[in-house]
Formats: C-alpha cells, sequence, structure tokens
C-alpha cells in the first residue's frame, strides 16, 4: 500500500492504518529500535508505541515521507528508554557507532557550548553539506547504521560511503575548531 | 561508556531536527532502481544490451533529428500550443519497452519541456532531481494534477488514458499553469473544472499567508469568478479563508460544499463569497464573486466546482 493511501486511512480514522504500517515499515522501525536498545521486547515496545504517535500525529500532520516519520519517532522513544541500558553498563550499537565520529572531534575545553548554540551549529553543519552525505552521516551516527547496511540501502558502494563520512567527519571537527565548539 | 562520554552521546543524539532525521531514512528512487540493478547482474546486462539495440532502434543520436511521424510510429502525439517556438523533439529510453516522448520549446522566454509516457500505473518521468518546496493537488475533467515548484522549476503532472503526462519549465507556477491550460486545450479538456458558459478563464499561483494557492478567474454571465485552492497541513475546525476577500457583508451563514464544512458571505445581489475545507487531502477552497451574490448561487456554483483531489465524488 502506497504512503499517501495509509496517511489516508489515518485521516479517515480507520484502524486498519495501524496494520498497514506495521506490515510497510515494522521491520525498519525494529531494526532501529533494536540498534539503540538491547532488549528485544523493549525494541518490540518502542515499535508499537511507534504507531500510538503515529495515530495521534497523523492528522493533523500530513508527512511528505512516511516512512522517515515512523523511524523517526521510534528512534527518538528508544533514546527515551536508553537510560536504563545505560544503567546496565552495556553500550547499544549505536552507542558504539557514536564512539567512532566522537573520537574524531576536538576534546571538550574547560568551557563548554551551551545545548542551545551547539544545537544551532549542528543544524547549520548539516544542512551545509550535500543531501547524499547528509544521509550517509545521519543515519550512521545518529540511526547506528553500518556502513554495508547504507551501502545496500542507498545502492552505493561501501567505499564511497565510508569516503563520504570521514571526510563529514573532518569537516565537522573543522568546523567545531573554527567556531570554537566544545562539547 | 563513561558519563563524561554518555552525555556527549545524548547532546548529539537530542540535537539534530526531525526534518533531517526524516529525510535521512528517504531513498532517492533513481538509487533504489540502480541498486536493484547491480544486484541482478543477468538482468543488467540484458538492460545494457537492449539498451545498445534500444539506441539504434530510436532516432534520437545526434545524427539524426525526431519528427512528428517518428513520435507517431510508437503511438504518440504530442499536444503543442500553437505559439510557441523552436520545439525539439525527442525519444528517451525508458524502464519499459515504450520510450518517453520529449517535445522542448520555447515559449515568452523561457523553455518548456513536455514529456509524456504510456504506462499503466502515474511515474515520475523526470526523476527525483529537484527538491520541490511546494505543492498543490486538483481535479479537472476527472483528471487529478500535481503542481510541484520551487524557486527556479515548476512542474504540471497528470495522468490519464494510460499516458503520464509532465511539463517542467523555469517560468513561475502561474506563467506553467497557463502554458498546461493551452497543452489541456489542444487535449480538448480544461485545466479546472469551470462550469459550462465560462469564458475568460485566467490561472494564476502564488502565496497567500505562507499558503501556494492555485487560482482559476473566469466570468460567468457578466459576473467575474475566483476559485482558488490552497493545501494545507492546519486541519482545525475554524479553517482559513483563502478568498482574499474582505469587508461588510450583510448576510453570513455556515453550510456545506459536498461533505466540506463551508463559510458563506454575502450582500443580496453584490459581491460574495464561500470558502470550504476538505479535510482528508488536507486542501482549502474559496469562491468569490463580484456580483449577483445569493446563498444558493454561490452553493450551487461551488458544488459544480468542487472536484475532490482524491478523486471521490462529492
Amino acid at each position: 500500500m502506497k504512503d499517501i493511501q495509509i496517511i489516508e486511512l489515518l485521516f479517515r480514522r480507520a484502524e486498519e492504518a495501524i496494520a498497514c504500517l506495521a506490515e510497510k515499515y515494522g521491520a525498519m522501525c525494529q531494526a532501529i529500535a533494536r540498534r539503540i536498545l538491547w532488549d528485544e521486547r523493549d525494541s518490540e515496545e518502542c515499535v508499537n508505541d511507534t504507531w500510538v504517535q503515529t495515530w495521534n500525529a497523523i492528522p493533523p500532520q500530513r508527512p511528505a515521507y512516511l516512512g522517515g516519520f515512523v523511524g523517526r519517532i521510534t528512534r527518538n522513544l528508544a533514546l527515551d528508554r536508553l537510560d536504563y541500558n545505560h544503567a546496565q553498563k552495556r553500550d547499544s550499537t549505536l552507542q558504539e557507532t557514536f564512539w567512532e565520529l566522537s573520537s574524531s572531534l576536538p576534546d571538550p575545553g574547560d568551557t563548554v557550548t551551551d545545548e542551545m548554540t551547539f544545537r544551532d551549529f549542528l543544524d547549520r553543519f548539516l544542512r551545509r553539506q550535500s543531501e547524499e552525505h547528509r544521509r550517509y552521516f545521519l543515519r550512521r551516527y545518529w540511526y547506528g547504521m553500518s556502513v554495508r547496511e547504507i551501502a545496500q540501502a542507498c545502492g552505493v558502494g561501501e567505499e564511497k560511503v565510508k569516503s563520504a563520512l570521514f571526510r563529514t567527519r573532518n569537516k565537522l571537527r573543522q568546523a567545531m575548531e573554527e567556531e570554537g565548539i566544545h562539547v | 561508556m563513561s558519563e563524561r562520554v554518555y552525555a556527549r552521546f545524548l547532546l548529539f543524539m537530542n540535537a539534530v531536527d526531525d526534518d533531517l532525521l526524516e529525510e535521512a531514512l528517504v531513498i532517492p528512487k533513481r538509487l533504489k532502481a540502480y541498486w536493484k540493478g547491480l544486484a541482478a547482474v543477468a538482468a543488467c546486462l540484458c538492460v545494457v544490451l537492449g539498451a545498445m539495440l534500444w539506441q539504434s532502434r530510436i532516432p534520437g543520436t545526434p545524427e539524426n533529428i525526431i519528427t512528428v511521424e517518428d513520435l507517431a510510429g510508437y503511438g504518440y502525439k504530442l499536444p503543442i500550443p500553437a505559439d510557441v517556438q523552436n520545439v525539439i523533439y525527442d525519444l528517451l529510453s525508458s524502464q519499459s519497452e515504450t520510450p518517453i516522448a520529449q517535445a522542448k520549446f520555447d515559449r515568452g522566454g523561457h523553455t518548456v519541456t513536455l514529456r509524456a509516457w504510456r504506462t499503466e500505473e502515474p511515474q515520475d518521468i523526470f526523476g527525483g532531481d529537484e527538491a520541490w518546496t511546494d505543492q498543490m493537488d486538483w481535479n479537472a475533467d476527472g483528471t487529478a494534477l500535481t503542481l510541484r515548484s520551487n524557486a527556479q522549476t515548476a512542474q504540471v503532472s497528470w495522468h490519464a488514458d494510460q499516458t503520464q503526462w509532465s511539463v517542467r519549465s523555469d517560468m513561475t507556477p502561474a506563467d506553467l499553469l497557463n502554458t498546461v491550460n493551452d497543452i489541456f486545450s489542444v487535449l480538448g479538456h480544461q485545466l479546472t473544472h469551470a462550469p459550462e458558459g465560462a469564458q475568460d478563464i485566467h490561472y494564476n499561483a502564488f502565496y497567500l499567508d505562507e499558503l501556494a494557492v492555485g487560482e482559476t478567474t473566469f466570468t460567468l454571465d457578466g459576473v467575474t469568478c475566483t476559485y482558488r485552492i490552497a493545501p494545507t497541513y492546519d486541519t482545525s475546525a475554524d479553517f482559513a479563508d483563502i478568498s482574499g476577500v474582505e469587508g461588510d457583508f450583510a448576510h453570513r451563514t455556515e453550510a456545506e460544499v459536498g461533505w466540506c464544512p463551508a463559510r458563506l458571505a454575502w450582500n443580496d445581489d453584490s459581491a460574495g463569497k464561500i470558502a470550504w475545507f476538505d479535510v482528508v487531502p488536507g486542501q482549502l477552497y474559496s469562491l468569490s464573486v463580484d456580483a449577483g451574490a445569493s446563498q444558493e448561487g454561490l452553493l450551487d456554483l461551488a458544488n459544480q466546482l468542487f472536484l475532490p483531489a482524491q478523486g471521490e465524488e462529492p
């Protein structure tokens, strides 16, 4: 079923929309949740909560890309549950992937940049990148996907993804240094 | 992960806007198609071989010039408006055995590209190479049309009679709509569902209170009528009036156009307006007249004009 048809079902408050969402995007959302959380049951609950949040959000919202919309909700829900895993001293796939990014960035100085300033900086930085490189970068470090998964999903070679990630990491480090961002 | 690194992790994870996070999961169609092609090596070889044969059959190489007769050989007759210049025809290979027919022509100092492709399902025959900022859907003569635009380019697409049509240009959306209307006229249709007897029909597209508005004006029995459509994400019951007509009206009431809630305001035998809202596609409508207004007249004309974007009978 096409996205627009599922959105129409949601606008009509037809409960079959949930089944259609689960059929079309269930596996993707489950994978997103699994990369952030260890526990399979937690992941499943995140995905189920995703359908509830989507049901509550549409209408009034009418997302241009339903897959991105539900995937982003799953990710945010999973992150909200991450605290428990962190207390268990176990790193998720997403956290392990973040190491790769974090270790290539400048160390925080004595004065740490406030959250709002950092958000503004990162937003400007990401929007300056090409859509293609931004897609690889966010899939890798904000969704925890492997290079191979990104390459397969985007229809490009792994070397191209690795190269783009390397360059974007370097650009981010350089931009942080130039603007004096310490986090 | 130490507390310090975990804090940094959370800071990064929560610092990206939702639109970017959603965009990251979108896969351009052309990339998906490319990957599928790579995955099926045998199929790929067939495609390459087929493409080579195809190029030899299509007279689209530089040494050959595509003519109307060439297009007709593939069953195409492109509706070119009478007042255009420098028409260049072409045949482009497609995903199917049927090529895409193309005509490029100049009009009003702009280049217009018209494409047609015989296909059972609606397709994006220009590919996903443009980042559109605005989109408007409407229904005309039983055909669903879509206008997409950004600061540089506008494109109107529709699928009818098992043919996908798309017209793209760097002209303004308003000028493109008028060009598409002329193309529609050649096809024997109207761009909007204007009532019988309507004359002096013109099209426009513009922004009003951050809404992308499509407008049709026409004269009917000496009365100037303005019909507007605008997509919106706001589904609140107090929907916006996009008529742009303000002033004191002697009468105000509420009614329905099809299944849509509507608000009317008019002065007897003078100016009047009706605004209605279809929540399912999220589309605002308005109709205003400069003379001869009445409740019955406004409702009757609104019901004649209203063709839901989702293609259902009102």
